[in-house]
């Protein structure tokens, strides 16, 4: 009971109410951080891009709803590739997506082989440089459909076609990259390597290539990308099999569920490799950032 | 240790468009030291101090004249060379810094640690550049330059970005270790202060390049900044700065650019 004296005092409460205020007081907090962090704020963009989806998918009859695609999806899991039996290996979704990654990664293992000596070399000799300068451009400007039509022209519906396609297309962007990425090594580090007579294999190794990590891993990040799309794109105008070839197929039989079901297939197979081995290795080469403040680090509380 | 020899050293950079002339920095410049001395190159900013040192290292060549570095055995010399900002691999920790300039036999963290134990670094081997201060960096860099066991030390203004009392703690630090390491050492500073603490010889280098002076201090060490008699010496070279500033003005720069000019032609 407040005395006379304290009329401005609002009454106390009970102690046991105090706890009680507190731990809603803290739960708040918590909900709040869990509502503000970067997770929530990812799941509510993927969440919104699937109701948005699925309101699409209802207004309109060219549009299949995300039920739709994912039932079509495991309709092609069960869908044997050769005989009559479906096993988790023989069926349309892994035979086919398998092929268009084994495309996708010969033809970038000649555009990393390529692409990463040639950049290094032009942007470390002006000679290099001067010599390829155009070379690049032309490949750069020329689209990658352009070299998919020309490599089925001239090597057929092998796997040739692809690969070449691959390696045309996405090696010129890797170089460029590099090349960016070796003119921003660090001259003072290479002075105190060069005062230091650091061997060459012990700078290319300890300053060349983690300097030019960021725009490696950027440049091998694009030409996957575009790897990717130009092998689809390949085998969408000319092979007899792939996810770009079944893509077409669906295309040309006017199935929506189809054409929609590869494209998510397609979309999710690089979102995972991305996700799961490119951004694995973007951070693991710059774990030496660690918390500094201004290397886009999360900030506390936001999960 | 070492012997540093350099006669006449020349040295011109391309002029920065093509309707100026020639940057001379240095003018021929002639020098000589061996054995256990730490000498300090002091001079205005802009007289070719780092020019030279970045040529005794390798760094960049002369245009003209020579340099011989020999180690005492008339062997070649290992260098150090502690930079003015400490030029550390940020994405090395601290430990693989001291590693990286090592030779093949000497590449491990059991040979590098006494080094960093040194200079008061033991904890922070796994730590990386970016956790650290600058002058804890530069710490590294200064452990860095003693761990390849140099025949010739060169330290470019090590202390210059630092906070009076850390640079103070480096400069007592960098003495006992001299004394205990007892290498050849060549100091380049812009503090007259600084270069009577720690040498015991200056050599002072006038605008373009060009010896102007070169003076023994005969003090005893362990010597403080507030010793009176290094006062008194840092009074006596500041009015040899003076008398070449008076030099400077008498000669009149605007007559004398035209014999600079025939000289680079």
């Amino acid at each position: 009971m407040s005395s006379g004296s304290d009329v401005a005092t609002a009454p106390r409460e009970p102690l046991g109410d105090k706890a009680a205020t507190q731990r809603t007081a803290a739960a708040m907090e918590r909900l709040k951080a869990i509502v503000l962090s970067e997770r929530a704020a990812r799941w509510t963009a993927r969440l919104s891009l699937i109701l948005i989806w699925q309101l699409v998918g209802e207004l309109s009859d060219r549009m299949p709803t995300p039920v739709d695609t994912f039932n079509f999806i495991i309709d092609e899991f069960q869908r044997p590739f050769e005989g009559t039996e479906a096993t988790w290996w023989n069926n349309q979704v892994v035979q086919n997506t398998y092929l268009t990654v084994e495309r996708t990664v010969l033809g970038m293992f000649w555009v990393i082989a390529i692409g990463i000596p040639l950049g290094y070399a032009m942007g470390t000799y002006w000679r290099a440089q001067a010599t390829f300068t155009d070379i690049i451009m032309v490949g750069l400007a020329l689209p990658g459909y352009i070299w998919a039509l020309l490599s089925l022209m001239w090597f057929g519906f092998s796997v040739t076609a692809p690969v070449f396609t691959v390696a045309v297309s996405a090696t010129p962007a890797l170089v460029v990259f590099v090349m960016r990425g070796t003119l921003a090594i660090p001259r003072e580090l290479r002075d105190m390597s060069h005062a230091y007579e650091v061997p060459f294999l012990e700078r290319f190794r300890h300053l060349v290539l983690p300097s030019m990590a960021g725009a490696v891993i950027a440049g091998v990040r694009l030409a996957i990308l575009a790897g990717w799309g130009l092998v689809l794109v390949t085998e969408w105008f000319g092979l007899p099999d792939g996810a770009g070839q079944q893509s077409r197929s669906w295309y040309d039989a006017a199935n929506f569920d189809g054409l929609m079901g590869w494209a998510l297939i397609i979309i999710l197979i690089i979102i995972v490799f991305d996700r799961g081995v490119i951004e694995r290795i973007d951070k693991r080469a710059h774990k030496w950032r660690g918390n500094i403040e201004g290397f886009g680090t999360k900030r506390e509380g936001t999960g | 240790m070492a012997l540093l020899k350099a006669e006449k050293v020349v040295k011109e950079f391309p002029p920065p468009t093509k309707d100026q002339p020639v940057v001379q920095a240095l003018a021929g410049i002639d020098f000589e030291m061996s054995g256990k001395s730490f000498v300090s190159m002091v001079g205005p900013s802009g007289c070719g101090k780092s020019t030279f040192l970045n040529i005794v290292s390798g760094i960049e060549t002369p245009s003209s004249g020579s340099i011989e570095v020999k180690a005492d055995d008339g062997g070649r010399a290992k260098l150090g060379y502690v930079f003015q900002d400490p030029r550390l691999l940020p994405w090395r920790t601290v430990l693989d810094n001291l590693i990286y300039v090592q030779p093949k036999e000497n590449k491990s963290a059991e040979y590098v640690q006494p080094y960093l134990d040194l200079v008061g670094l033991s904890g922070f081997e796994k730590m990386y550049p970016a956790h650290l201060s600058g002058g804890m960096q530069q710490r590294v860099g200064i452990a860095r330059a003693f761990s390849v066991e140099p025949d010739l030390l060169l330290m470019d203004e090590p202390f210059s970005h630092l906070d009076a009392i850390t640079a103070r703690t480096m400069r007592e630090e960098l003495q006992s270790i001299w004394e205990q390491k007892k290498r050849t050492v060549l100091f380049v500073t812009h503090d007259v202060l600084e270069a009577v603490q720690l040498s015991d010889r200056i050599i002072i280098l006038e605008y373009g390049g060009r010896n102007f002076a070169d003076i023994p201090v005969d003090l005893p060490y362990p010597r403080l900044q507030t010793d009176p008699a290094v006062a008194t010496m840092q009074a006596e070279i500041l009015q040899v700065f003076e008398d070449m500033e008076a030099r400077r003005a008498e000669l009149d720069p605007r007559i004398a650019k035209p014999a600079e000019s025939a000289n680079t032609a």
